[in-house]
């Protein structure tokens, strides 16, 4: 299991350090941005407040994106979102399903291992790389705020990156799951289901009816708006991490029996 | 205890493919070759004997291990090549054999580096760039250098040069007469004849026969090439009869007496008689078709 862990990490880190880079550039930047905004910004609060629909998908009605963390909750929170998002997805969907794409199987699974060892040790190295890249995330975060002369709201951010950590990773539990039914690399699977749960996210916003659906879809939880001032969603975590590790559990009582 | 036995081992793919009812015993210390030409189950028979798959009827056991699949333990004495040998991207030959050292937690750098020797290949190469012999080599270490007991190796010598294809078979020998059993798939029956005490012939997923390589090979049954012409054709006993060039070639099985009152009748200038080898055997278990 430690064997497969390290090899996992070493395989992956190189492209999770450059996919945090990225992100933690991007949010750099936005916030670098905000003197520029500040003042148009507080004008504007009235029109984003008041923008029906648009206002709603995206929380504009329950923050206040005039100041420096509303900013970073709105821009931040969205990037990391679909960017974090997609990078469980797509690492999770492909971390178990490769080596029969890639035809490492025969070599793996040629040495005395059980699977399920395998199998764990390929969950912790991904857990560790998601935990990592947000970890790398939060420190860039960190510089953002103090490149825009502070305004950090220390529990609000709290809440968000770690919102955004269990949203992560639960994505990435719930494609490791289905990773094990997987023949190949099936990244645009990943893709589709993570943007399922982000468009399911955005009509929960749009129409109270489908409040419920909150608890499937992380992405709700995740969400600065639903954070921000408030407790973090733990009905809704459990709810999604209950989801999640079935799926990960049938995947591995799958996996164990499977024609490799 | 046989090193491999099974009973009635099935497993039938979707398809229909697959293999059927395979029963066969391969003894402690013997080197077993495996012939059949591709798509007749030779490796599926290997993968599914190292639980890389569920049988869908029989019994198997290795070294008195019943088979199933994950079953981890079975593959602590076993040694297998599979007929590719592909590797992670990005890792050097010498990381590829570390890994398979540490996941069976054993040091085994010092046989790799002799192996490695052996065979003549670098292992600070990235195993992405390596052309497909030396990808072979890296994956003959790795099914050798923790020195198990049995050997199961899946088309060992494709894609390896003659020279170190011999090296390899030395190397084999070797190990086998320290103790080790070794079980060799192969569609190249000279190497099976060369090296293997018995073999198994397997067509369409069913093993047709399995028997000590003398069986085949030291038969009554003959090959007559004669330089010339022969009126054979309708000499009983004589059958794929073939000419070409002033030459006639067939295969002969009966008294000596009426092929020689033939070969009298005809114009004969030169001729031999040899014993089958193994690729006339497999011609007659395929119809001609190796």
């Amino acid at each position: 299991m430690k064997h497969v862990f390290v090899r996992e990490w070493r395989g992956g880190w190189k492209a999770m350090a450059i996919w945090a880079a990225s992100v933690g550039a991007f949010m750099v930047s936005v916030m670098a941005m905000y003197p520029m905004f500040e003042e148009e910004m507080g004008q504007m609060v009235g029109l984003f407040n008041n923008m029906g629909v648009f206002s709603a998908m995206f929380g504009l009605d329950k923050i206040n994106i005039a100041s420096p963390m509303g900013f970073f909750g709105l821009e931040g929170g969205i990037v990391l979102s679909i960017a974090g998002g997609l990078y469980a997805a797509m690492t999770g969907i492909a971390i178990v399903a490769k080596e029969e794409g890639r035809r490492t199987a025969e070599f793996l699974f040629g040495q005395p291992l059980k699977r399920e060892s395998v199998l764990l040790g390929k969950l912790l190295a991904l857990a560790a790389l998601v935990l990592a890249l947000n970890l790398i995330v939060t420190l860039f975060a960190l510089l953002a705020f103090s490149l825009a002369g502070s305004g950090l709201v220390a529990a609000d951010f709290a809440r968000l990156m770690a919102s955004q950590l269990l949203m992560h990773l639960q994505v990435a539990i719930l494609c490791f799951g289905l990773s094990c039914f997987l023949k190949g690399e099936s990244v645009g699977l990943g893709i589709g289901v993570m943007l399922l749960l982000y468009v399911m996210s955005l009509f929960i916003n749009i129409i109270k009816a489908l409040q419920p659906l909150g608890f499937l879809t992380p992405f709700y939880y995740a969400d600065y708006a639903n954070v921000a001032g408030g407790p973090m969603r733990w009905a809704e975590i459990a709810a999604g991490y209950a989801l999640a590790l079935a799926a990960a559990a049938a995947g591995v009582l799958y996996y164990r029996r499977k024609d490799l | 205890m046989p090193a491999i036995r099974t009973k009635n081992l099935s497993k039938v793919y979707r398809n229909g493919r697959g293999i059927h009812g395979v029963d066969l015993e391969v003894a402690r210390g013997d080197i077993y070759g495996f012939i059949g030409p591709n798509g007749a189950g030779k490796s599926t028979f290997i993968r599914t004997m190292l639980g890389f798959m569920q049988a869908t009827g029989g019994e198997g056991w290795l070294l008195g291990s019943p088979v199933q699949v994950n079953k981890a333990d079975n593959l602590r004495p076993v040694g297998y090549l599979p007929g590719e040998a592909i590797f992670y991207k990005g890792m050097k030959a010498a990381e590829v054999l570390a890994y398979a050292a540490d996941l069976r937690q054993k040091d085994c750098r010092k046989k790799a580096r002799e192996l490695a020797e052996l065979l003549d290949i670098d292992l600070g190469q990235k195993v992405d760039t390596l052309s497909l012999g030396n990808r072979k080599k890296v994956g003959i270490i790795a099914a050798l250098q923790h020195e198990p007991d049995l050997y199961m190796l899946d088309e060992p010598t494709s894609g390896l040069d003659p020279l170190v294809q011999r090296t390899f078979w030395q190397y084999i020998q070797r190990m086998n007469e320290g103790g080790a059993t070794v079980f060799v798939s192969s569609h190249t029956l000279s190497e099976v004849q060369r090296h293997c005490r018995h073999v198994g012939v397997i067509r369409e997923g069913r093993l047709i026969v399995s028997a000590p390589v003398e069986h085949f090979v030291k038969t009554q049954t003959r090959r007559v090439s004669v330089d010339g012409e022969a009126a054979v054709d309708d000499l009983e006993g004589a059958r794929d009869v073939q000419r070409h060039n002033g030459h006639v070639s067939f295969i002969y099985q009966g008294e000596m007496q009426p092929l020689l009152k033939a070969l009298h009748e005809g114009s004969v200038r030169d001729m031999t008689i040899t014993e089958l080898d193994l690729e006339d055997v497999f011609g007659q278990y395929y119809g001609g078709q190796p």
